[in-house]
């Protein structure tokens, strides 16, 4: 990115902006950048000069706040009210979006989804400074706060919701896509925003702790942030798969898709800092990990954001000129490398303040697992985040542009899992400070085969381990044993198998006695039963196509599948033309109707049908009828452009070229009036005669439904049976001189071939699905529970 | 104290170097049509589909077969073993993950990059498989 360019665009940008500050957007976005700034200033001052600048502090954040909320339900009015002149508005809305779908147009694009996050962070904010007043830690944590809100601010500037279109006022907007028309859009983003923001909150306690000399205490203040933040933005992830799932038919609910990975990447890391957190509370060790892990979670939000916003990704897959995003690159870049540095500034400042803690983790102590099990979610980021951001790590490094095979993900993470979930069981039994096996047993603890069975898989997590490191070496060398797949899978699946046995059992007991101590138990059963989900239903879901005509029938895994009739729906928005395909499907006598989707909408001109599966949900499998194409089958047939010939069907003597369309007689007066009259003109060449003559062949089109009559013509009516008929008229919408046409043919007196429709659809059966579910809510709510212990205990203690 | 800061450390640089080099190996490079063929190894290439032949699907074989431009303007005919991904035509440029066998090249996943949710303006890859 060249320098000079990046500033002239940073200067236009600001002088457009101030240019129309006028305009009622703008400038609730330009005192919100003064009140920010203000904000930022008045709290960092309280530092040093104390509480009056403190109470200024708090009042400017309150008026921000205020403002976010205003600017928000003044973008969230003018997309009610179809104010075109925006261009946001325009390009995200349009009049026939229904309420709740123009409520995700707010954040349907990259300005209001930074609005949308600004939002959040000043709402989370407002329910932080009461929290950190409390605690002492009001002026340096609102202090940073004001300053991040400050930088998204910034990005509101230049990318700005409130700006205005060129040229005239549009009578509708573009729409949204209609892929993305669907309720979860309305809830999936804003709880992954949540999420994103409250994220920022464990960082800023971090660089807060660190200012204060506050090495210990500070993990008890964050660690109640960290848990509803990590469980909010699990929520948002899930929910993100579950969409996938439902709606967009691929089948799965998670792709190692780049846009996904980079949301998982600081929930992995939040995670392991909630390990690390417990640790050091209960050892005083891991300080500085503790440092570095808050830092890092908060920063991959961040980054995040910043592989999905900033162009980087496409840009390494196609060249796009122009990217609109240029100064959003810079803030964002800026962004990160500013909290990096800032949060590992101070560590570095702080280094040597930091006693070194003289804590030695005995080997059977809860606390030495607890780290390895954070070692190893870290593991597991850093093969995430290698595979997702190689198209920077290319660029940085001028290697080739390359992407990685899903594989990569699942063969590095299956062991790391398996290894996961061992350390699970052991930390269940284990005790703080460490008790030796004999201790335990003798409490009824643990028994022999538990620690067996632990001991098998933590040797088998590990090899699997070494193998995927063999392998490289050696070419696959194991991956080209047969079974070698299975054997993997079977491993996990027991070993998911166990932790959940485990974890039930401990749960069980637990909740007898302090049923508020049980959202880790809840989670981690939740980790070990959404695992025993994904290998069943993804290492042995089945999937066979399958093609069906209207009232004909196709088997596949013991069901009778059965084409019924499709029926329109949504017909009030004129839009789109929708349809239920209505799908028998046939069981033991038993039968249920499926209804995949497939409708055209003008989103994409109608070129080209939009997809959404049919699901029958049973307990312990899901049946999944995903549609694939729509087809005309036109019997023995032809597709021609202008100048295209072909070989005629059924007498191979003959071939014909299209050369022109016939409107001649569109003015005829016998035709019905809903009709006219259309013909190709083609040019017939015998071959065997080598005489060549042009003929029409001439057709009516309903003008309603844009359907072909066919008048079927014989060909050389000396020498041949086959008769032609023009069947098909596929318009172009760019140049109607370059429509095609489909041509028909039939031997005299044969019955045409009728076009029917004909539907492809992959049809799978995904084996315990259902676990996945269960297991995800599980582990959030388990988040939910932890956070409410540690809310009912803060009561306890005010109370005391 | 200091020992179990390098043993870490060496542990962690260990295994970035491990999950590195492994993604070396498992990558698929980007190359354009000439070079994939010479190579005769999996290849993604990127591109244009040429839009005015129109792509052909055969259900009974479950097979698209379509012609694309690659960034040299080298034109391909390009197999892929499936249904027409979603928004295929409306695609404003496509990648294919696969390689040549003969002068046709079989693609195993097609990714196409369409009018985006958050910018109209620019792309997001759309992944079909």
């Amino acid at each position: 990115m060249p320098e000079n360019s990046f500033f002239s665009l940073f200067g236009q940008g600001l002088s457009k902006f101030f240019g129309s500050i006028s305009n009622s957007g703008n400038l609730l976005i330009f005192v919100m950048s003064l009140v920010s700034i203000a904000a930022t200033i008045a709290y960092f001052l309280s530092i040093s000069k104390g509480e009056k600048f403190t109470q200024i502090g708090r009042r400017l954040f309150y008026t921000l706040t205020l403002l976010f909320v205003a600017t928000s339900a003044f973008l969230m009015s003018n997309i009610f009210s179809h104010n075109f002149q925006y261009n946001y508005v325009w390009e995200y809305s349009s009049r026939q979006l229904s309420t709740l779908l123009l409520i995700s147009s707010f954040y349907a694009g990259q300005e209001g989804s930074f609005l949308l996050w600004a939002l959040f962070l000043a709402l989370v904010g407002y329910f932080l400074i009461p929290y950190a007043k409390k605690r002492g830690y009001e002026s340096v944590v609102m202090g940073i706060y004001s300053l991040l809100l400050l930088f998204l601010v910034v990005i509101l500037i230049f990318k700005n919701p409130f700006a205005l279109k060129d040229g005239q006022i549009a009578a509708n907007g573009r729409g949204l896509n209609p892929i993305l028309e669907n309720y979860w859009i309305i809830i999936h983003p804003p709880v992954l925003f949540i999420g994103y923001a409250a994220m920022s909150v464990p960082y800023i306690f971090a660089v807060a702790a660190l200012l204060k000399r506050d090495y210990h205490n500070w993990i008890n203040i964050a660690l109640p942030w960290t848990v509803i933040a990590t469980g909010i933005l699990g929520l948002g992830i899930m929910m993100g798969g579950f969409w996938a799932y439902e709606t967009l038919g691929w089948g799965g609910f998670w792709g190692w898709d780049p846009v996904e990975n980079s949301s998982l990447l600081p929930w992995l890391v939040a995670v392991a800092l909630i390990h690390s957190m417990l640790v050091q509370k209960k050892t005083k060790g891991l300080i500085k990990t503790n440092f570095i892990l808050a830092f890092t979670s908060f920063l991959l939000v961040l980054y995040a954001t910043f592989l999905t916003r900033s162009g980087v990704l496409t840009d390494a897959s196609v060249h796009s000129f122009g990217d609109p995003g240029k100064e959003v690159y810079g803030i964002l870049l800026f962004l990160q490398l500013f909290f990096l540095a800032l949060g590992f500034v101070v560590l570095i400042i702080r280094m040597k303040d930091i006693a070194a803690s003289k804590m030695s983790f005995g080997l059977s102590s809860r606390e030495f697992t607890l780290s390895i099990g954070s070692i190893i979610l870290l593991a597991s980021t850093i093969v995430i985040f290698i595979g997702t951001s190689w198209p920077i790590i290319a660029k940085i490094f001028n290697a080739t542009q390359a992407t990685v095979d899903i594989s990569f993900y699942n063969i590095w993470n299956l062991p790391l899992v398996v290894l996961i979930l061992v350390l699970n069981n052991v930390g269940l039994i284990e005790s703080w400070k460490g008790q030796s096996f004999a201790e335990l047993k003798s409490k009824g603890n643990v028994t022999w085969i538990f620690l067996l069975s632990q001991i098998f898989f933590g040797v088998l997590g590990l090899v699997l381990l070494l193998v995927q490191v063999l392998d490289m070496y050696f070419v696959h060398l194991f991956r080209n044993i047969k079974y070698f797949q299975d054997f993997e899978y079977i491993v996990l699946l027991i070993a998911s198998f166990c932790a959940l046995v485990y974890n039930i059992i401990r749960f069980g007991k637990v909740i007898i006695n302090t049923p508020t101590k049980t959202g880790a138990y809840i989670s981690h059963l939740g980790i070990a039963l959404m695992m025993i989900g994904v290998v069943a239903s993804c290492g042995y879901s089945k999937t066979q196509p399958i093609s069906l005509k209207i009232n004909e029938s196709a088997n596949a895994f013991g069901y009778t599948f059965t084409y019924l009739n499709r029926t329109q729906i949504e017909k009030e928005l004129s839009d789109r033309e929708k349809y239920e395909f209505n799908i028998k499907v046939t069981k033991d006598n038993q039968s249920e109707i499926i209804k995949p989707i497939i409708y055209l909408h003008d989103f994409n001109g109608r070129s080209s049908p939009y997809f959404e599966p049919g699901i029958e949900r049973f307990m312990a499998h899901d049946l999944y009828i995903s549609p694939k194409a729509l087809m005309m089958d036109n019997g023995p047939s032809a597709e021609l452009a202008k100048g295209q010939s072909t070989v005629v069907e059924h007498d191979s003597n003959y071939s014909i070229q299209f050369l022109s369309f016939d409107m001649s007689h569109m003015s005829d007066e016998k035709m019905n009036p809903n009709d006219f009259a259309i013909g190709a003109v083609i040019l017939l060449h015998n071959k065997k005669t080598n005489k060549s003559d042009t003929m029409n062949i001439p057709a009516s089109m309903d003008m309603q439904s844009g359907e072909l009559k066919p008048v079927w013509t014989l060909i050389d009516s000396a020498n041949s049976k086959v008769e032609i008929g023009f069947t098909q008229f596929l318009p172009s919408k760019e140049n109607i001189a370059a429509s095609k046409i489909i041509l028909s043919f039939r031997r005299v007196g044969e019955a045409a071939t009728e076009a029917k429709e004909i539907v492809h659809f992959d049809v799978s059966v995904k084996p315990f699905i259902n676990a996945v579910w269960f297991g995800v809510i599980a582990i959030v709510f388990g988040f939910i529970v932890a956070f409410f212990k540690y809310f009912s205990k803060r009561k306890q203690l005010l109370n005391d | 104290m200091k020992t179990r800061y390098i043993v870490g450390a060496i542990l962690l640089v260990g295994f970035i170097i491990l999950a590195f080099t492994s993604f070396s190996q498992q990558k698929i490079d980007y190359a354009d049509f000439a070079y994939a063929k010479a190579q005769g190894k999996t290849f993604q290439v990127k591109g244009y589909w040429v839009k005015e032949n129109k792509y052909t699907y055969d259900p009974a074989k479950n097979l698209m077969s379509f012609n694309m431009k690659d960034t040299t303007y080298a034109i391909t005919k390009v197999e892929y073993q499936g249904a027409p991904p979603n928004n295929f035509d409306m695609a404003t440029s496509v990648v294919v993950k696969g390689k040549f066998v003969g002068d046709v090249f079989k693609a195993s996943e097609i990714l196409t990059q369409c009018p985006s949710k958050y910018d109209a303006n620019s792309v997001e890859p759309q992944k079909a498989n």
